[in-house]
């Protein structure tokens, strides 16, 4: 190794630790302070490792009801609505030609991009507030699912786009009728990217906190991340050991499904809609 | 009134238009029972389409398809009881090749016994039955041509339809895949189109071929017939490998026939009578053709270009103006040769293409 | 005359059942709104008092006042909001995580292993983890006497900086760079990863240097997707929310951006008529970006792929 090798090593390595850091200190609060007994803002690895901040939420019917049975039935009528409609939506888009499919498509990434975060919210919520679906899970997980079906159209169409056609036209000429090409062949190739899709959906829905703070009132329905907020004394000042330790467990089945997804598909983009632009 | 057709397939006026574009155009084919038929033509001709209009898997604009007297036109592709083998094989990729075989079976509502029975007898036919409870990412690319054809076969269909199915295999086993083949539809003794871009498949396949080009089927016959009698310039480009030397230059009247003159060189033909001056085409066959090292030899001026020793023979290119020529000689060893030769062909073997490319003359 | 559909794999009434769900939704919940929040935007509708039981039109009066020059850079007004915006996507997505994400992907090319591995993995997470529970560990991170930032830059001789009071916008826009950086970072890997080796390979053949390879090589095959990552970076931070949790777009208004300004304004004041109004002003600016980035792709798409 020569000087400028070493040298160029180093530097690597210095970047390396700075962008590690960078992302890592921001979070590390949130795997520390929910074991500490008093947490606080500061991160320090507890002197005493304990569970008393979940065995604490485990108490509170009201915070194990918003992360274990509203957010998972908001996240999972969600992700059922967007994976069942964009798949059909997709499959058909890519298999049948019908003439300015391509402008559907769109005009679809341009509805999407801009009726999009709290530009949209106004009308929603009047429409909502007409539609009686103000404060119920119904509420909400129609507008997610309205807001979040345009990109899974467009996933989706990229993968469908990506498989044969000669998978059904031959299932055609080996003589199956219609349905029995989309139930023997169309649904299993479709699976692998309706499982991405679902995933997808499932922690787009989980993590968003702005529909179910609008649509959302009487506390029995708050999912996760607007329950989190009641975790304050009655002077306005945050209970951290809760909140710390509330966040982390609401966290964590992101972590576990990117991680599922990372290990059975590779977490990365690929041409589609990024890159290569059809 | 539609008079049906005596062969088993026909095609009548097969027309199939994209918007503007028309892919096959007014196509007419008559395929008689047992043969093995293939098309041919470069990429982009129909030839695809046309297979696909065979399957059901297009509709056409206009004109009729007959299999075995019957009108299919109008019938679904599941209800024309052909087969066909996709270039990418479109083997299921969640299915073994087990259940891919048999997949034909199952959905003509066959018991499972005896659609067991039947893939196995299949799959020893093709010398799969070892494999056949893998998938198809598990297996080669031969075996999953195989499979493919095992579940086009398996089912005894009136007709089979192959679109390039070995484009996708190296050159060994594309040998080995063109006997194997051609022997299991001599066997079977159905009925087949193949579509395919390599004329040396086309050849050394198929009882007769019909050449395409831009949507129309230019000529039908025996690979011989096209080797020996093309039709016009584009098919006479097309066959042989390499194929024809077409040289361009222009044909006047002369007393008792006609002269061709091109770069260098004038021809004499007895039994040709022009008219007028015209632009015209010579063709020659590489393997029709001799060298002479010597000036003074009448013959086409050429000259060397570069020489290609195959072993059993070699393969000499050559430039006559600015056209490349080839020559192939049976020897096995390196001729030395000059910088500018003559090509001599016997005048029998000449071919001449008059300016729309028609043949004129062809050997006797 | 005969069916003619059945060539498709699909027939066509199939299709179109295929289609009507997601038609339905999208008509719904994402067309219809955008025509209504027009209409909404020219009215006083409000969800409590008089105006709650009986909008009535207002004509402009919503725009003229969101753009009422005297006063509409003070703070809590529109101009600061939109003021703030411009800085906090200037700084965050432009010159934030765009060259970040492309710094990271270039030196992780070609290379495999840990460091990548952890690198990509937390920069992911930090995109993908859900917004409530990074905004309570930035809120941690950013305190005055207890945050990891402050004990970090202490160690430097740094002495403590009140990033909430001081520096609001720049704490959003730093925790924005980390938020949002895992998106330019995996489209522009992808986008490495795309040329082919030998485009590399010739370059170091001939004997360009690092900088040359990048300039007259990858940069010029990237181009497309460094103006995909910096237009669609610049429409959804545009439009973020999640940085409301952190500062709450104080303190005095002094870190709020549009959206938070909507939201004050429409579910705060619960004032629906001046909301629909930057509503629609933020529509039409999503519009041109999202035009800009579609009539690019388009034309991509013409030369070759």
């Amino acid at each position: 190794m020569d000087v400028k090798a070493i040298f160029y090593k180093i530097i690597f390595v210095i970047f390396v630790v700075l962008i590690t850091s960078f992302f890592l200190l921001p979070i590390l609060w949130l795997v520390a302070a929910p074991f500490s007994a008093q947490a606080t803002l500061r991160v320090t690895i507890p002197s005493v490792v304990t569970v008393k901040n979940f065995c604490a939420i485990f108490r509170n019917t009201f915070a194990v009801r918003a992360l274990f049975l509203n957010s998972i039935l908001i996240a999972g009528g969600t992700m059922f609505g967007v994976t069942l409609f964009a798949t059909l939506a997709a499959y058909a888009i890519s298999r049948l030609n019908i003439r300015g499919r391509d402008i559907f498509a769109y005009l679809l990434v341009l509805f999407s991009s801009v009726v999009t975060g709290t530009a949209a919210m106004v009308p929603v919520f009047l429409l909502l507030y007409y539609l009686k679906l103000i404060d119920s899970y119904l509420g909400v997980i129609f507008v997610l699912i309205g807001g979040l079906l345009p990109t899974g159209i467009f996933l989706m169409r990229d993968f469908v786009e990506s498989l044969p056609k000669s998978y059904e036209e031959s299932a055609l000429v080996s003589g199956a009728h219609p349905w029995q090409v989309f139930r023997d062949v169309a649904i299993p190739i479709l699976r692998p990217g309706m499982m991405v899709l679902a995933v997808w959906a499932f922690v787009q829905a989980w993590g968003d906190f702005l529909i179910p703070l609008i649509v959302i009132r009487s506390p029995s329905k708050m999912p996760a991340p607007v329950a989190i907020y009641s975790f304050y004394t009655e002077g306005g000042t945050p209970v951290l050991t809760l909140i710390s330790a509330y966040s982390l467990l609401y966290a964590i089945p992101v972590v576990i499904l990117y991680l599922l997804v990372n290990w059975r598909y590779g977490f990365r983009f690929f041409g589609g809609i990024k890159g290569g632009g059809k | 009134m539609t008079i049906v057709p005596q062969s088993f397939l026909s095609l009548q006026d097969l027309t199939k238009a994209f918007g503007k574009v028309i892919a096959v155009d007014k196509v007419s084919l008559h395929i008689e029972k047992g043969k093995f038929f293939a098309l041919l033509g470069p990429s982009g001709c129909g030839k695809t389409t046309t297979l696909r209009l065979v399957a059901g898997l297009e509709k056409p604009s206009s004109g009729r398809i007959f299999i075995d007297g019957r009108d299919v036109t109008a019938l679904p592709p599941q209800k024309r009881d052909v087969a066909m083998v996709f270039q990418d094989y479109a083997l299921y990729p969640h299915m073994t090749l087990r259940q891919n075989i048999g997949y034909p079976l199952k959905v003509r509502g066959f018991p499972k016994k005896s659609i067991a029975t039947r893939v196995e007898e299949v799959a020893e036919h093709l010398m799969i039955a070892d494999i056949l409870d893998r998938l198809p990412s598990q297996v080669s690319g031969g075996q999953q041509q195989r499979a493919a054809v095992a579940r086009a076969i398996v089912h005894a269909p009136k007709i089979f339809l192959f679109d390039e199915p070995l484009s996708n295999l190296d050159a060994k086993l594309r040998l080995e895949a063109r006997a194997f083949l051609k022997h299991l539809q001599k066997e079977l003794g159905i009925t087949t189109v193949y579509v395919t871009h390599d004329q040396a498949e086309a050849m050394a396949m198929a009882d007769e071929i019909g050449v395409m080009f831009a949507g129309r089927v230019v000529q039908v016959g025996s690979p011989l017939e096209l080797y020996r009698y093309p039709k016009n310039r584009d098919v006479a480009a097309f066959i042989g490998n390499p194929p024809m030397n077409i040289l361009p230059g222009r044909l006047e009247p002369k007393a008792g026939g006609s002269q061709f003159s091109g770069e260098g060189y004038t021809l004499f033909f007895e039994s040709i009578h022009v008219l007028e001056d015209t632009r015209a085409y010579l063709g020659f066959r590489p393997e029709q053709a001799q060298l002479m090292c010597d000036l003074k030899d009448s013959g086409i001026p050429a000259q060397l270009y570069a020489v290609q020793p195959l072993g059993s023979e070699v393969l000499i290119t050559l430039l006559v103006g600015t056209e490349t020529v080839y020559v192939k000689l049976y020897s096995e060893s390196l001729p030395a040769l000059p910088d500018l030769v003559r090509v001599k062909v016997d005048p029998s073997r000449l071919y001449l293409f008059d300016s729309t490319g028609a043949c004129i003359k062809v050997p006797k | 005359m005969k069916r003619r559909d059945y060539v498709s794999i699909l027939p066509r009434s199939v299709a179109f059942a295929f289609l009507a769900p997601a038609v339905l939704f999208l008509a719904t919940f994402l067309i219809f709104p955008v025509i209504w929040v027009l209409v909404i935007s020219f009215t006083n509708t409000a969800l409590t008092g008089p105006a709650g039981t009986s909008p009535s039109f207002v004509g402009v009066s919503n725009f003229s006042q969101l753009f009422n020059f005297a006063r509409w850079m003070r703070l809590g007004e529109f101009g600061n909001a939109l003021v703030n915006t411009v800085i906090f996507v200037l700084g965050s997505a432009l010159l934030g995580q765009v060259p970040l994400g492309l710094a990271i992907a270039m030196l992780f090319h070609k290379r495999r292993g840990l460091s990548r591995e952890l690198v990509f993995s937390l920069a992911t997470m930090a995109w993908i983890l859900p917004g409530v529970a990074v905004a309570f560990a930035w809120i941690a991170f950013l305190d005055k006497d207890f945050g990891n930032l402050n004990a970090i830059l202490s160690v430097f001789g740094i002495s403590k900086i009140d990033w909430y009071f001081d520096f609001p916008l720049y704490s959003i826009i730093l925790f924005n760079v980390w938020r949002g950086t895992a998106f330019s970072m995996l489209l522009f890997s992808a986008a490495l990863g795309n040329i082919p080796p030998s485009f590399w390979e010739t370059a170091d053949v001939i004997g360009a240097s690092a900088w040359q390879r990048f300039r007259d090589i990858i940069f010029p095959l990237i181009r497309p997707n460094l103006f995909t990552a910096l237009i669609l970076v610049t429409l959804w931070t545009f439009n973020v929310f999640t940085p409301y949790l952190i500062t709450g777009g104080g303190p005095l208004y002094r870190s709020e951006t549009v959206s938070m300004y909507t939201y004050r304004i429409a579910f705060k004041f619960l004032e629906f008529g001046r909301g629909a109004a930057v509503a629609v002003i933020m529509m039409s600016i999503n519009f041109i970006l999202a035009t800009i980035y579609l009539s690019l792709q388009r034309r991509r798409s013409l030369y070759g792929r």
